[in-house]
Order: C-alpha cells, then sequence, then structure tokens
C-alpha cells in the first residue's frame, strides 16, 4: 500500500523538483503510533509546488528558502506545518487523524472549537458512519452511538417518527426535541402526527420534519448536549442541540480540480418479528347450518327426512373462538347445539358413518360470489391455512444514488450534490422517493471580504405509508388484534368483485357481503390508501468581512420552508364511511443574522475570543384541512368536489416571532485553562407584553491538568481535563396562549361547521391564561476527559443536573369547571444523570490489524417535581384503551396509569369468587422512559477492511401493549390456545367430578391467586375501612383462601381487557444487534483511475434479545416524536435492513 | 481605535433594533383563527346542539341509557350491556356536559354584566336570554345529578372567574335539587314574553318565549316529582301556584322541547351519525321493551305485562319485524350467547339488497338523520299530572294519546306516510286506547316507560324512582331460553347487587386531578359504586 503510495506521489511530483535551491533540508517523518519512520509523505513548501516524498524508511531532503513554511502530511495523518529558520534538520512526528489530540469540534454558531477548550460534553459523530447504514430517517442512525441520548424510532412505518431525548425530557407540555441545525440553518422539526396517532389510536405516521436531511450530504454531526453547550442557541436549545455540517470543497491549494464522487447504496427491508399466532383454532364463535333446498349443500344426511346442509362460520366475528381444526364432523354436527341459521333453533343431527371422521368442511367467505367459480358453492376444509400473516409482507428495496461535484479556486470553492432514494416498501403498495440537491459556494471578494451560500432542495415523496395504531386501515391491528385465524392470506388477494365492490372475510353475514368491521387488507392496501409529499429548500446566503486582523463581522439570513401536502382516501365499499382528506401547510422560517467574531492574544499566555450576535427569528405557518362530509359519490374519484354534503374545510395561521442578542467570550490561558461566560436575551411574541423579555447567562470552565509540569511527561497518562459549568436556558410558548378566543364547533374529525346559516361557537376546551412568563432551565455539568497509555484508553465522564421551572402546562382540571385544561407557569421538573463514553484499542498489531471498543452508557434520572397546586396528575393522553401517559408528581415524567391486580397483606394477587382477577382503582404502572441505555461498538480493521458492530442496550421503562390486550381477547395470539397445568388446552370445556373436584381432562385456567372475603353485602372486604374501596388503589384485600375456581380459557382471555389493564404492561428493555458493518477499501493499483473504492454491506436491527414480551419490539410504541409515548396501539412489525454501498471518486 | 469606536456604534444600533423592535409582538400574537367576541346567539345554538349530540351518541344513549331502559341492548359486544363501562367514556361524558353547559353560563353572563350587558341586547331581550339558558342548563344539571349523585354544582363553571375554581367541590344532591327549582322558578319569573327571545340560533323554540316559560314550568315539574319520595311539598307548591293558569305547562305536542336536526352531514341526528357515519351496526332492539309492546308475558320470569294481549301501534315506528316477526334481542346474554340472534333480530343498518344505506323499510324513525331528540315533551307532562293526581285517568289517556300522536307524526313525515297507512293507524291508535285498562301507578308509569323510548336517562331515572316497569330483565334472572331448555341468565360484569345500576361511578379523570373534592363525595354517598342509591332515590337498597 505505501509502496503504491510512494509509486503515485513520485509521478505526480517529477518536475517538481526546485532548480531554485537555496538551502537543504533534511529529517525524518516518524508515526506517532509506533515511532517508526513513514515512507511515501509528503513535504512541501507551503504555497508551492515544491516538494519530496520521503523514502520508505520516512527520510526526506529538500532545498528551501529561508522564512518559508514546510508541510508534512500524509494520508490518515494530520498535517503538520513547520516554519524554517534556522534549522537544518526537521524531524516531524505525525499523529493519526483519528486519535487527533487536540480535536477540533463545531460548536454554538458554528464555530470551530479546540474540544480541549470546552467546559462542556459535545460529542461528535461521522458522515460516513451514517450513510453506509441506511435509515430513511436519519436520525434513527444515531441510536447507541451517543451517550446521553436516547432515540426511540419504529422502523416499519416509512421514515416515521424517531424521538429523541437529550439528557432527559425537561418540558412537560411543549417539545422535548432538540434543534436541529444544518450549516447555521435552524431546520423546523414539527411532527404533525395527531393525537390519535401519537397514543396508538390510528392515524398516519408523517415522521418528524428532520428526516428531510439527506445522510449522503452529512460531514459530520455534533450534539451539543447540554444548556452550556447550546445557551447561545436560545429557548429552542434547552432540548440540546444537533448540528449538523454538510460537506465542502474547501479552498485549500491542494483541492483545485474538479473532483467527481459517486455513491450507490442498496437495501432490502423485512418484517423482523411477527407475534405467536395460535393455529389450532379456527375464525368467529360457531358454524351453522343452512339449509337448502336444491340438494347443493356439502353435507347430506338422512336424518329428520332427507336434509342438504352447508356449515357457515359467523363471518362477521372478527374473533378466533371458533372450532378446533381437529374436530371432527361427527364431534361437531352431533354435539347437540348446532344452530340452524335462520330459525336459530338447534338441530340435532345423527351424523352417518361417512362424515364421522372427516374434518368439518364449511363455506369460506369467498364461496358466495357466483362469478368467482373456483370457489362458488364449495365447501372448503376446516384447518390451519397454508398461506398466513407473514406472506403478506414483501420484501422491500430501496435503491439511493448519489453523485457529488467539487470544484474550487484559490477564491472560490463550490459542492454540488444530488442524492435520488426510491424505495418499495415491506407493505403491498407503498413508495417513498426523495430526491435531494445540495450545493454550497463560497467565494472571496478582495481580501477582506467572503460571500458565502448554500441551498438545499429536498422533494419527498410517499404513496401507500402504513396506518399505525388502533386504526381503521391498520391492517397489522387486523392480523394481530383482531380477525378469524383460518383465513387464508392468498384467497385474500382476490379483494374485489367485478362491479368494484370489496369482498372480505368479514362478510356481515353470508347473504351481505358488506364489510361487518374489517376490510379485506388488500382493499386497504390498494384502495385506502394515503399519499403525500413534501417540497422543501433551506439555505442561507451571507457575507463576512474582516474589519480588523482580529475582528470578523457575518451578516447571513437563513431560511427554511416546506410545503407539506397530504391526501388520505377511504374508498367507496370500504367499511368506513368512505372520505377523502387533503391537508396542505406551510411553514417558512427565517432567521436574519448578524455575528462579530474576535480572537486575540492580549498577551503570551493569554488568548482571547469573543462573539456578540444578534438573531430575528420569524416562523409562519399555515394550514388547510378540507375533507368530504358524508361520503363520495363517484368511485374511485377523490376530489373535494365529490362530496357528499358539502366538504367541511379549516384554515389555521400562525406567526411567532423572537429577537434576540448574544454574546460569548472565551479566555484561554497557556493552553491549559479556558473559561467560557455567554449571555443572550430573547424577546417572545408568544408571552405577554410586560413578561416577553428574558436573559439568561452561562459559564464554564475547562483545565486541562496533564499540562501540568507533573502530569506532562507521564507515560500513563496523555491527556487529562476536568471540566465544569452552570447554565441558564429560558423558553417561551406556542402562539396565542394568552388569550381567550371562543372556538368553532368541530366535528369528530376536527373540522369546524355551522348549523345551517346559525353559526355554531363554544367556549374553548382550554383556558388560555395572560399571565404567562417564561420557563426556566437551570442546569450544572461537571466533567473529565482523560486519555490513558498512549490514548490506547480514553474515559470522557459527565455529571449533569438540571432543573426546569415554571414550565408551561396545560393542566388538566376538572371539566365542571367548565373547561377541560388550563395553562399554567406550574411544572418543575429535574433530570440528573451521568454520561459515560470509555473508548480503547485492546489489539493493535504489527500486521495492521486494529481492534477498537466504544462503549457510551447514559443514565437518566427524571423527575417530576411539582405540577400545579391540587394538580398531581398531568395528563398527556388517554390510550385508546385502559390506560393513560401522565406527569405525575414525584415520578418520572410519563407514567402509565391503569388499573392494577389487588393484592392482599401477603402480596398475593386477589380474585373474585368466580376465580377472576380483581382490579384495583387507577395507579401507576410503570414508566415510559428507561432507566439507562448503552451503546457498545466493535470496530476491527485489517489493511482496507473494517467490520463494525453495535449493540444498543435499553434497560427499564415500560409499555402498554394492545396487540396483547386485544390479541388475546379475541384468540388470535398463541397464548390464547396455550396448555393448562393440568396438559389441556385452556379451551377445552371445564370438567367437574361428582365430588366437586376438577377432572384431570379439564381445561380453563386457575388463576394462582387468593380469594377476596365479602360482607353480608356482598362487598369486598378491605384492610383498612377508610371507605374509599376500591378506588383507593394502596388498599389490600382481605383473603380467604388460595383460589380454586376455574375459568373458561375464554373469559379469561377477555379478562384481559376486562380485569386489570397490568396484565398488558411489560417491560420495555431490549439488546438489539442494532448494527453490522463491513467495509473494504479497494488499493488503488486495483482500480485504476477510479479512486478511493469502498465497498460496505450493513445489517440494521438482525436480533433483539432482553425483551419481557418476546413478541414485541418496544420500539414499535413509538409513532411520534412527541411526548405521548408508551401505548402500543397495534405497533407496525420492525424490520430488519440489509444493504450494501458502493462509493468511488475521480 | 477610530475604526473601534465605529463598531461599537454599529453593536449599538443592531442591539437597539433588534432588542427594541417588539412593539408589534402584540399584533403578531393576535390570533387570527379565533374571534374574542360572538354572538350570544352562536353560543346557544352550540349549548342546545351539543347537549344532544352528547347525550343521544351512540356512546351514551347507546351504551349507557338505553341499555339502562333496555330500550336497546347490543347485538356483539355487550360488555357495557353488563354494566362494564369504559372508563374513557365516562371521563369524556361529565366533562363534555359540563362544557356544553359551560357556554349557557356564559350566555348568562354576557346578559347580566352591566359591561355587556346593553351590547348583547341586540341577540334578545337579556332577561329572556338569560331564562333560556337557565332553563335549558337545569335541564342538562339534572340529568348530570341523576346520572351521578352528588357532582360540582355551587362551585362549578367558575374556570374563567374572577377568583377562578379549577377543580369544584362537590354539593350534595339535595341541594342541587333545591338550587334547581330555584333558578327554574327565576327563569320563568323573568320572561317577558311580550319582549323577544333569541332572534336567532333558537332551535328548540325559535324565540317563542311563551314556549319557554311552558318548557320552564314543565321542567320544574319533572325536576319537583323527581324528589317527591323524599319531599313532596315542592311539587305541591309547583302545582298550586299554577293550578289557575291552563298554559302553565305544555299543552299538545305543538309544545315539545327538541332539537330537529337538519338532515345533511354534519347535521344529522346523533343516532343516524353513529350507523352510517361511523358504521356503528351494534345496536338492536331489546326483548323487554318488545315484549311490551307486543302484549307479551315475560314467561321466563313469571312477570305479567300490564298490557297482555294489546299490541301497542308504536310497535311499528319503534321496531322493524324480520321474517315478519318484532323480536328483541334477550337482553345481557355474553358475546358468544349473542351470536344466535343476530340473524333473527332487526339489524337496521342494511337494507333489503344488503347495501349499507340508510333504507326506511329497515331503519326506523329514530334513525333518520332528521330524527328529533327529546329534551321534553307534552306526554310526560300529562303523565305526572296523573301521578300527581293520585294516577288520574284523563291525564293518563292524554299522555298515551300524545305519545303515540307524536311519534305517528313523524313517522308520517319521515317515512311518507300515505293518507291510507295514517287512517289505519289512526284506527288502531283508538282501539289500543279503548282496550287500555284503567290508570293505576304500574299502568302510568308503564305507558310513561313506552313514551320515553329514546329518553332513556329519564326512563332510568323513573325506573329507579318507582321500579317500573316490572318486565325490564335483572342481573341474576333468566334473559333467554336456548332450543334444548337450557336457561340463559343475565350476569352482570361489575357488581349492582341484583338491579339495574343506581348511578354512574365518578369518572376516574375527577379522582386524578379533582381527588380530595371526588373523594369526599364518594364517601358522602356512602360509596361510589354502581349499586348507590342518589338522594331521592328512596327505594329499598
Amino acid at each position: 500500500m505505501r509502496k503504491f503510495t510512494i509509486l503515485l506521489a513520485l509521478l505526480l511530483f517529477i518536475g517538481m523538483q526546485s532548480v531554485l535551491a537555496q538551502k537543504k533540508i533534511s529529517g525524518t517523518v516518524t508515526s506517532s503510533e509506533d515511532g517508526k519512520g513513514i515512507p511515501g509523505a509528503t513535504v512541501l513548501v507551503k504555497s508551492t509546488t515544491n516538494g519530496v516524498i520521503t523514502d520508505v524508511d520516512g527520510k526526506y531532503t529538500l532545498n528551501v528558502k529561508d522564512g518559508k513554511i514546510l508541510v508534512f502530511s500524509f494520508v490518515g495523518m494530520t498535517t503538520k506545518e513547520v516554519v524554517i529558520e534556522n534549522q537544518t534538520v526537521i524531524n516531524v512526528v505525525l499523529d493519526p487523524e483519528s486519535k487527533t489530540l487536540e480535536g477540533v469540534v463545531v460548536t454554538a454558531l458554528g464555530i470551530s472549537r479546540e474540544k480541549k477548550a470546552l467546559g462542556y460534553s459535545v460529542q461528535d459523530v461521522k458522515g460516513d458512519e451514517l450513510s453506509k447504514a441506511r435509515e430513511t430517517n436519519v436520525i434513527n442512525s444515531l441510536s447507541g452511538k451517543v451517550a446521553g441520548m436516547q432515540i426511540s424510532g419504529s422502523s416499519g412505518t416509512m421514515s416515521g417518527s424517531s424521538r429523541v431525548l437529550i439528557r432527559g425530557a425537561s418540558s412537560i407540555s411543549g417539545n422535548n426535541q432538540p434543534l436541529y441545525v444544518i450549516d447555521g440553518i435552524p431546520i423546523d422539526n414539527s411532527d404533525y402526527n395527531t393525537t390519535n396517532t401519537a397514543r396508538g389510536a390510528g392515524g398516519y405516521d408523517y415522521g418528524n420534519m428532520a428526516q428531510d436531511i439527506n445522510p449522503d450530504d452529512i460531514e459530520s454531526i455534533s450534539v451539543l448536549k447540554g444548556a452550556n453547550a447550546a445557551a447561545l442557541y436560545g429557548s429552542r436549545a434547552a432540548n440540546g442541540v444537533i448540528l449538523i455540517t454538510t460537506k465542502k470543497h474547501s479552498t485549500s491549494a491542494k483541492s483545485k480540480a474538479i473532483g467527481v464522487t459517486y455513491n450507490i447504496g442498496m437495501n432490502w427491508e423485512q418484517v423482523g418479528l411477527l407475534p405467536s399466532y395460535q393455529n389450532k383454532y379456527g375464525g368467529g364463535y360457531d358454524m351453522y347450518l343452512l339449509g337448502y333446498d336444491n340438494d347443493q349443500g356439502h353435507y347430506k344426511i338422512s336424518t329428520n327426512g332427507y336434509q342438504s346442509f352447508d356449515l357457515i362460520p359467523t363471518y362477521d366475528i372478527d374473533e378466533s373462538w371458533g372450532p378446533a381444526y381437529n374436530t371432527t364432523s361427527g364431534e361437531y354436527l352431533s354435539s347437540g347445539l348446532v344452530y340452524d341459521y335462520n330459525t336459530g333453533d338447534a338441530v340435532a343431527i345423527e351424523v352417518p358413518s361417512e362424515y364421522a371422521n372427516s374434518p368439518i368442511y364449511y363455506r369460506k367467505w369467498n364461496s358466495w360470489d357466483e362469478w368467482d367459480t373456483q370457489h362458488y358453492g364449495k365447501s372448503s376444509e376446516w384447518k390451519s391455512p397454508s398461506s398466513d400473516v407473514k406472506d403478506f409482507f414483501k420484501t422491500g428495496f430501496g435503491l439511493t444514488n448519489n453523485i457529488a461535484l467539487v470544484g474550487g479556486t484559490d477564491i472560490s470553492s463550490a459542492r454540488f450534490s444530488y442524492t435520488n432514494l426510491s424505495s418499495d416498501g415491506y407493505m403491498p403498495a407503498s413508495r417513498l422517493d426523495r430526491n435531494t440537491i445540495n450545493m454550497s459556494a463560497n467565494t472571496k471578494i478582495g481580501k477582506k471580504m467572503e460571500v458565502f451560500g448554500t441551498f438545499n432542495y429536498v422533494k419527498n415523496k410517499a404513496k401507500g405509508r402504513p396506518e399505525t395504531g388502533y386504526g381503521d386501515n391498520n391492517v397489522v391491528e387486523r392480523f394481530n388484534q383482531w380477525g378469524q385465524r383460518s383465513t387464508d392470506m392468498s384467497d385474500l388477494e382476490s379483494y374485489i368483485n367485478p362491479d368494484g365492490s370489496q369482498r372480505t372475510w368479514n362478510r356481515t353475514s353470508y347473504d351481505i357481503a358488506a364489510a361487518m368491521y374489517s376490510d379485506n387488507p388488500y382493499w386497504t392496501r390498494y384502495k385506502n390508501y394515503q399519499n403525500d409529499d413534501r417540497d422543501r429548500y433551506y439555505g442561507n446566503v451571507g457575507v463576512s468581512y474582516d474589519l480588523l486582523d482580529w475582528l470578523k463581522v457575518t451578516g447571513k439570513v437563513n431560511v427554511d420552508n416546506y410545503t407539506f401536502r397530504s391526501q388520505e382516501r377511504v374508498a367507496i365499499g370500504s367499511q368506513a364511511t368512505s372520505s377523502y382528506t387533503e391537508s396542505v401547510r406551510t411553514v417558512t422560517e427565517t432567521n436574519s443574522e448578524f455575528l462579530f467574531l474576535a480572537n486575540k492574544d492580549l498577551s503570551k499566555h493569554l488568548h482571547i475570543s469573543g462573539t456578540f450576535g444578534g438573531n430575528i427569528m420569524d416562523r409562519k405557518y399555515n394550514r388547510n384541512l378540507s375533507m368530504t362530509s358524508g361520503g363520495l359519490l363517484i368511485p374511485d374519484l377523490y376530489t373535494l368536489s365529490n362530496s357528499a354534503s358539502p366538504y367541511l374545510s379549516d384554515d389555521y395561521n400562525s406567526w411567532k416571532r423572537v429577537n434576540s442578542l448574544y454574546g460569548s467570550a472565551s479566555l484561554g490561558y497557556m493552553n491549559m485553562a479556558y473559561l467560557d461566560v455567554t449571555l443572550r436575551n430573547d424577546w417572545s411574541s408568544t408571552l405577554p407584553n410586560n413578561k416577553n423579555s428574558y436573559l439568561y447567562p452561562s459559564v464554564a470552565l475547562s483545565w486541562v491538568i496533564s499540562e501540568l509540569n507533573a502530569i506532562k511527561n507521564s507515560q500513563i497518562i496523555s491527556f487529562a481535563k476536568i471540566r465544569g459549568g452552570w447554565a441558564q436556558v429560558g423558553n417561551d410558548t406556542d402562539p396565542y396562549n394568552t388569550v381567550l378566543t371562543y372556538t368553532n364547533m368541530l366535528t369528530s374529525d376536527n373540522l369546524p361547521y355551522h348549523f345551517g346559516t346559525n353559526a355554531l361557537y363554544t367556549l374553548p376546551n382550554v383556558l388560555k391564561n395572560t399571565d404567562l412568563k417564561p420557563e426556566k432551565t437551570t442546569s450544572i455539568e461537571l466533567g473529565a476527559d482523560v486519555r490513558l497509555l498512549r490514548n490506547r484508553l480514553s474515559v470522557d465522564f459527565t455529571y449533569y443536573n438540571k432543573k426546569s421551572e415554571d414550565l408551561i402546562l396545560d393542566v388538566a382540571i376538572s371539566g365542571a369547571s367548565g373547561f377541560g385544561r388550563k395553562y399554567v407557569n406550574a411544572g418543575e421538573m429535574s433530570n440528573k444523570g451521568i454520561e459515560l463514553m470509555v473508548t480503547g484499542t485492546p489489539i493493535k498489531m504489527e500486521n495492521n490489524f486494529q481492534w477498537d471498543i466504544s462503549v457510551n452508557y447514559s443514565k437518566n434520572v427524571n423527575e417530576v417535581v411539582k405540577l400545579y397546586p391540587g394538580v398531581d396528575v398531568y395528563l398527556l393522553a388517554n390510550g385508546p384503551f385502559n390506560v393513560s401517559v401522565n406527569a405525575m408528581e414525584g415520578e418520572r415524567y410519563g407514567t402509565l396509569l391503569g388499573t392494577d391486580y389487588v393484592y392482599d397483606e401477603q402480596g398475593n394477587k386477589v380474585v373474585d369468587a368466580d376465580g377472576r382477577y380483581l382490579s384495583s382503582g387507577i395507579k401507576s404502572l410503570g414508566n415510559v422512559l428507561p432507566d439507562w441505555n448503552a451503546g457498545f461498538t466493535n470496530t476491527f480493521k485489517y489493511k482496507g477492511f473494517e467490520l463494525s458492530v453495535l449493540i444498543d442496550i435499553q434497560h427499564g421503562g415500560e409499555y402498554f401493549s394492545t396487540t396483547h390486550m386485544w390479541g388475546m381477547y379475541s384468540g388470535i395470539l398463541k397464548e390464547s390456545a396455550k396448555t393448562n397445568e393440568l396438559g389441556n388446552n385452556i379451551r377445552d370445556g371445564i370438567i367437574v367430578n361428582d365430588d366437586g373436584t376438577y377432572n384431570a381432562a379439564s381445561g380453563g385456567v386457575l388463576i394462582d391467586g387468593w380469594v377476596a372475603k365479602y360482607d353480608a353485602d356482598g362487598n369486598v372486604m378491605f384492610n383498612d375501612a377508610n371507605g374509599n374501596g376500591i378506588q383507593d388503589p394502596t388498599e389490600t384485600v382481605q383473603t380467604e383462601h388460595k383460589n380454586n375456581v376455574r375459568i373458561d380459557g375464554h373469559t379469561w382471555c377477555t379478562d384481559m381487557y376486562d380485569g386489570p389493564a397490568a396484565q398488558n404492561i411489560f417491560d420495555a428493555s431490549y439488546i438489539k444487534l442494532r448494527e453490522i458493518r463491513i467495509g473494504y477499501t479497494v488499493p488503488k493499483k486495483y482500480t485504476g483511475p477510479i479512486q478511493g473504492l469502498k465497498i460496505s454491506a450493513f445489517a440494521r436491527n438482525l436480533a433483539i434479545w432482553g425483551t419481557s414480551y418476546k413478541d414485541i419490539d418496544p420500539e414499535v410504541a413509538t409513532t411520534s416524536s412527541g411526548n405521548i409515548q408508551g401505548i402500543e396501539g397495534a405497533g407496525l412489525p420492525s424490520l430488519r435492513t440489509y444493504g450494501i454501498n458502493l462509493s468511488f471518486n475521480f | 481605535m477610530k475604526a473601534f469606536n465605529k463598531i461599537l456604534v454599529l453593536f449599538g444600533i443592531v442591539a437597539i433594533f433588534i432588542g427594541g423592535c417588539t412593539k408589534n409582538f402584540d399584533q403578531i400574537n393576535e390570533d387570527p383563527n379565533y374571534p374574542t367576541e360572538v354572538t350570544t346567539c352562536a353560543l346557544f345554538t352550540a349549548a342546545q346542539k351539543s347537549l344532544m349530540d352528547d347525550m343521544m351518541d351512540e356512546w351514551w344513549a347507546g351504551r349507557q341509557s338505553q341499555l339502562y331502559a333496555q330500550y336497546w341492548t347490543q347485538r356483539n359486544y355487550t360488555s357495557e350491556d353488563r354494566y362494564s363501562m369504559r372508563q374513557n367514556n365516562n371521563n369524556t361524558y361529565f366533562r363534555l356536559l359540563y362544557t356544553d353547559i359551560m357556554d349557557l353560563v356564559e350566555i348568562i353572563r354576557l346578559n347580566e354584566d352591566t359591561l355587556t350587558r346593553i351590547k348583547y341586547s341586540i341577540y334578545g331581550d337579556n332577561d329572556n336570554q338569560v331564562a333560556c339558558a337557565k332553563i335549558l342548563k337545569a335541564w342538562a344539571m339534572q340529568v348530570m345529578t341523576d346520572t351521578y349523585g352528588d357532582i360540582p354544582y355551587s362551585e362549578a363553571f367558575q374556570g374563567n372567574a374572577k377568583v377562578e375554581i379549577l377543580n369544584p367541590k362537590y354539593d350534595k344532591q339535595e341541594d342541587i335539587y333545591a338550587a334547581l327549582l330555584t333558578d327554574l322558578k327565576a327563569a320563568v319569573d323573568m320572561i317577558n314574553v311580550d319582549a323577544s327571545g333569541f332572534s336567532s340560533g333558537d332551535i328548540i323554540y325559535g324565540g317563542d318565549m311563551s314556549k319557554w316559560k311552558k318548557f320552564g314550568n314543565s321542567l320544574r315539574l319533572r325536576v319537583a316529582l323527581r324528589m317527591s319520595g323524599i319531599d313532596k311539598s315542592k311539587l305541591d307548591d309547583i302545582i298550586a301556584e299554577n293550578a289557575g293558569d291552563p298554559e302553565a305547562y305544555f299543552t299538545s305536542n305543538a309544545d315539545n322541547a327538541i332539537f330537529s336536526y337538519i338532515g345533511s352531514n354534519p347535521n344529522v341526528a346523533p343516532v343516524y351519525n353513529a350507523l352510517w357515519n361511523e358504521a356503528r351496526n351494534d345496536f338492536t332492539m331489546a326483548k323487554p321493551l318488545i315484549e311490551l309492546l307486543k302484549g307479551d308475558n315475560d314467561t321466563l320470569n313469571g312477570k305479567i305485562n300490564p298490557f297482555h294481549g294489546l299490541v301497542d301501534p308504536r310497535l311499528q315506528i319503534y321496531s322493524r319485524p324480520k321474517s315478519g316477526v318484532y323480536r328483541g334481542m334477550p337482553y345481557g346474554m355474553t358475546d358468544a350467547q349473542s351470536q344466535s340472534y343476530k340473524g333473527k333480530c332487526p339489524s337496521f343498518y342494511y337494507d333489503p339488497n344488503g347495501n349499507a344505506a340508510y333504507n326506511t323499510v329497515t331503519a326506523t324513525v329514530v334513525h333518520n338523520p332528521r330524527w328529533s331528540p327529546v329534551y321534553m315533551d307534552y306526554a310526560e307532562v300529562e303523565f305526572i299530572l296523573s301521578e300527581v293526581n293520585n294516577f288520574e285517568q284523563t291525564h293518563y289517556i292524554n299522555g298515551v294519546r300524545a305519545s303515540i300522536e307524536y311519534w305517528r307524526d313523524m313517522a308520517a313525515d319521515f317515512e311518507s306516510w300515505s293518507t291510507t297507512k295514517i287512517n289505519d293507524f289512526n284506527v288502531q291508535l283508538e282501539q289500543y286506547i279503548a282496550a287500555l285498562p284503567p290508570a293505576n301507578m304500574e299502568n302510568v308509569m308503564t305507558q310513561k316507560y313506552i313514551a320515553f323510548y329514546m329518553q332513556g336517562y329519564q326512563a332510568w331515572s323513573e325506573y329507579r324512582r318507582l321500579g317500573y316497569p316490572t318486565m325490564l330483565v335483572k342481573p341474576g334472572e333468566v334473559t333467554n331460553i336456548l332450543a334444548d331448555g337450557t336457561l340463559v341468565y343475565f350476569n352482570s360484569l361489575e357488581d349492582t347487587h341484583g338491579d339495574i345500576p343506581r348511578r354512574v361511578t365518578y369518572p376516574q379523570q375527577e379522582y386524578t386531578v379533582n381527588n380530595t373534592n371526588t373523594t369526599a363525595a364518594a364517601e358522602h354517598i356512602q360509596g361510589d359504586y354502581l349499586y348507590t342509591h342518589v338522594w331521592w332515590d328512596n327505594k329499598t337498597k
């Protein structure tokens, strides 16, 4: 490899040897890694073409003038410059680039700072890590990589939401998502998902808007975690900042030529996890006899005269409590309780021997349509279908092409990049297309002025996003929560009749084809689809001017604008009323800013740098939402004018302005101690006049102790720093929260309407507040950064403690006040935590084999300290069933409230006299926030090969599974047909012996609990008789003896809904094999004119372990980036993704 | 240094520009989407409509009051029939009813406040506006207190008061009833029939204040009668007070307080909305009501129909036959037990061709998009007057006739009855009335129950007060018999002490946000249970 480089360098520099040899300089270039000479390193006289290449031992000789500067560089090593004074021998030690000691990192306002000078924690991630393991929402690919950053994102939603919490949640009702800044442009990260979508009650997950960021254009991402790091960004940075720097072309001498980089990526996605289904019992409840006059029935029996009939199942029941597959016709028909469909009367049938041992034959749902000659009039065997849920999904395929062109001169440079992503999802009829153009350019005008600009255009188009949660069009809900297990998936593919009407298994009855509850999933996918598209551009133009040699001023205008359209359809013939919904949202955010930057050495040891800036931020939002009313008239025509009743429409406009002034000063002493001070004042239009100005400061200190003489030459400690900071950040609220206005009456789809010519206005549900003041977050941060053994091991540790006060909440109040909620300044929330990042290189061998380990760990302890006097629970949202998500005083944010089991004093679960669980009053069943997160990366390098494996761990937290609740209720899940302790299926009948004991062949469930005592009135007896009874969740119940009453399997399963909600609460811990990447850089000698040919392959979400409910990936409970989390509504399956990537440049 | 000074000046200018440029913030934060002032007419229409929308929808009529009265039962998922309630719905109902009433409180405030009184007088005489709002408020608050027992009243509706009360205390039902009567008396006295009512937006009476006065007085009768088992003097006082005024109460069906929906989306009746817009085909007629209308006895439990052998002409309006047979579904079966009945009991939702569409052949008048739910009607007044006069015959017959005629006229309108059909119906009406057994407590109260069809809350309350009709099936009783003779019992999912619930438990949300007051109320009523009796409910526990 090195020899090849030498050869190439020799070719390049041939003839470059200067004829103007003035002075001979020689020396050796060695590597700090092994102390050996570096062959092939470039030694160049700065700003000339005069240079040489070192020989095999790293030695060089060169003729130069005095006063010139020599530049030493080598691929993968940091470049060093040495001023030539009187030396004739210059020996240089180069450090490997990845191990840069005093690394530079991008901080607030895009200012690059030496890491060691920072009094706070900043972590950066390289762009190629993101573009190699593709995720359509790039934020998901940060998962497990940054300490203190917790990411949850469901993978089955086509670039759906990912929720990011940096150092916990600090606002109770407001936005807890970080601010995204790309090249200085704040990017809108709104989430337009409805509350229904977030709470798992149905709706499309459109994702948060930061998904538009194109991973191919990212050079690096800096995560500013604490208030100190982010203070200069003001209010919106209270939750941290994700600072993205895109790839640029620099105006350095070696990059004049036009370069082209090309990247192609392909990825495949597959459903990774589906619940375990039961395959023993079919759909519905019972079968009925449908008699025939024409002798066409399947069964022909000569009892009670000649009978010809078919068996028809209960098509309209979307449950799976039907007969067992292994039942014979003989057993079934002679059971004595088979009913005539039309009269409802039981028919007793003596079964002739020809049927006695044959399986049950029944009329499938598709046997009633005359045109379908293949199935019409035929009976089929009652059996587990050969084609099941997994056959509905396909392998998704995505293709990404990126081409980037760079070019420049001494004074100008430009980069242009175009990316096309097109992806067919794992759901039938789903597609996502994204085209991104990224341009950046800068040029110098004269010596002091520089003009620069960036422009990005993103076009997103999606069609057929899967609906999430408990919604009519979420096919997963129809697979995992409700349905008939006997339905053959391949039968369903014929979803439409020749007249265009729907065919579904869930017929209302044999003679009424209309869907009872469930549409055919293929009908759902092909007819009730949505589509959306978004045109977005963001960019800036600016000018900077060097006022003095130590003072520069920059003026800049940043704009982010997008128009987001979505269209949702329900076709005529669906179970739900047909409809067409159209929404258009436009967001424009403009930031006009100026910034003075000063840099000056005050004395030999004292350096000062400072900034002073101002910003005017305007955010304008406009939404038009229109929907048909009362159905559609013409089939398959999706226009508003096709509405049966006049369509309904709603406009909403908002405008918010924040003016800001800010400044900072950094003082450095002898490269050893650094002091940072910032100050910012914001004026926000959303707050009342006299309370709209707020000032907040920060101070941070960093001390590099390894600069102390005592440590400086230590063999063990290579670098050591301690740091500390204190900061405050203020925050405002949304527009229009201060003055009470009347609102329209709304339809169930939230559209305003009137009653004929009479207007309908009402007082709002939420009381506004004219006394709102800004929220305030105060934080301290302490940390240490230690690197040992020549950087083979490094530890970065941070402790933080932040407290948010005066939080603006719309607290729930008693409806009897006439209002549902009120905005108040009340809440207080604290987050304390630690972040630990350990990196090490256990093995580094002479033959270039290297093993790196990187571990990050973060633990955040959150507490809702205070809400509002008299209010101890703040409702974030009710789940669609049985639980709610809340902020509860004294608990961690995101408490799941619902009914628990009732316990006796010994801690036994209590059942009632019938052997069923008793339910407690409403109490805390868990919390949606995890206890800790960790990421564990192993990287192996050997020559051009690199293999890295990321394991992502979440520990703690709970979620409520609607899938478990309904999947059990409706007899879908395997557990609903499990074997009881007697070895019989729980669905088998309960058989009581003559002496009252249970027969060994008995089915049913014997719940392991104790039986409550009852008083004479039949009331449960509590131990603490304060009269609140079951409503007081802390009370225990008196018990008599262990439960000995069996309940039938069906009751046990339906009690998952009717009984304690706690039965469906699961631990959200997981260990995920998040990412495996393998890459190979092809040596140049094999690639001809092409350079930097890299091939890589990846796999994401390969495996999951350690979940308490193994059928569900806890992450699928995330269907919003907002605060409503922890309710799995009918989670889309989590996906495994595989891909390959190839890139090169020339 | 000069340059430096210039820079300082530059600093100063931009700082002043940015920091000082907040003058238009008020304008920026002015909400362009919603008004800060609206007409009281708009508030009044909204209140009238939302009260009916919320009380008569599939959740609160369909899965509560219509079930408690056993007018309806569910065809597939019968949890609510067996008294297992979805707590979210309870939370929502409690909050919505109060916030609906809040608009009436706002109308009262705008018309009473000296600063706004004159401004709002253009929408009708101030006192008349206040009176209308008070009557409707009292109507709704009675339903609320009859549902839960003690509820917030004296401290309610003060979320935006100068001294705000966000979590009001619960008042004793006894005190609420006293206040309702005081308020209604004040409202009736305040009405000036010569001055204008609401200039628009009064969907109930179109601004006719004489009708509002009748409504107010009729409602006073309802309220006073409900508590008459505890204290009859209030009822006697009202009767005495209005003794000389033949026009004091409703005198014909033309006086009925009803809310007439326009009949096109989104202004369709809530039951229509539930069936056709929300596609909830969950409801059918319950067996006790159909048996009562058909003149059948409840043979399973040995209960005698007081109108045994008489077919009520309202049967054909309330229900639809399936294969020529009027059939009610046995009440209180499990999901599985209900299956064999689905084919037999009417599905209002489908026309004979199997299309999901409104069709007058299968659907009844209450499924019509124009169906008008009733706040209070003339028939009820007659039944009350019959009871007041010791179950007097003439008022009883007047009540039955008024009810049958009311339903006849609605059906004739919605279903375009021919003159022949109307005449045939009238013959049935007269035959039925002629054959009715004479007035007594059971006969009057059972007729009142039949007349209350769709007013589930009233029927349920009257059942709790006097125990009629006896035909309702109680938990533990037999609801059905299978072909093989197996008896199917009505097993409640919740403890109701073997009866239909005597009240609804307080919503969970109240325990969450208003815990101290709710807990205190639960203790005062001696336990927050379905079987706890409300104050006026003096039936033996």
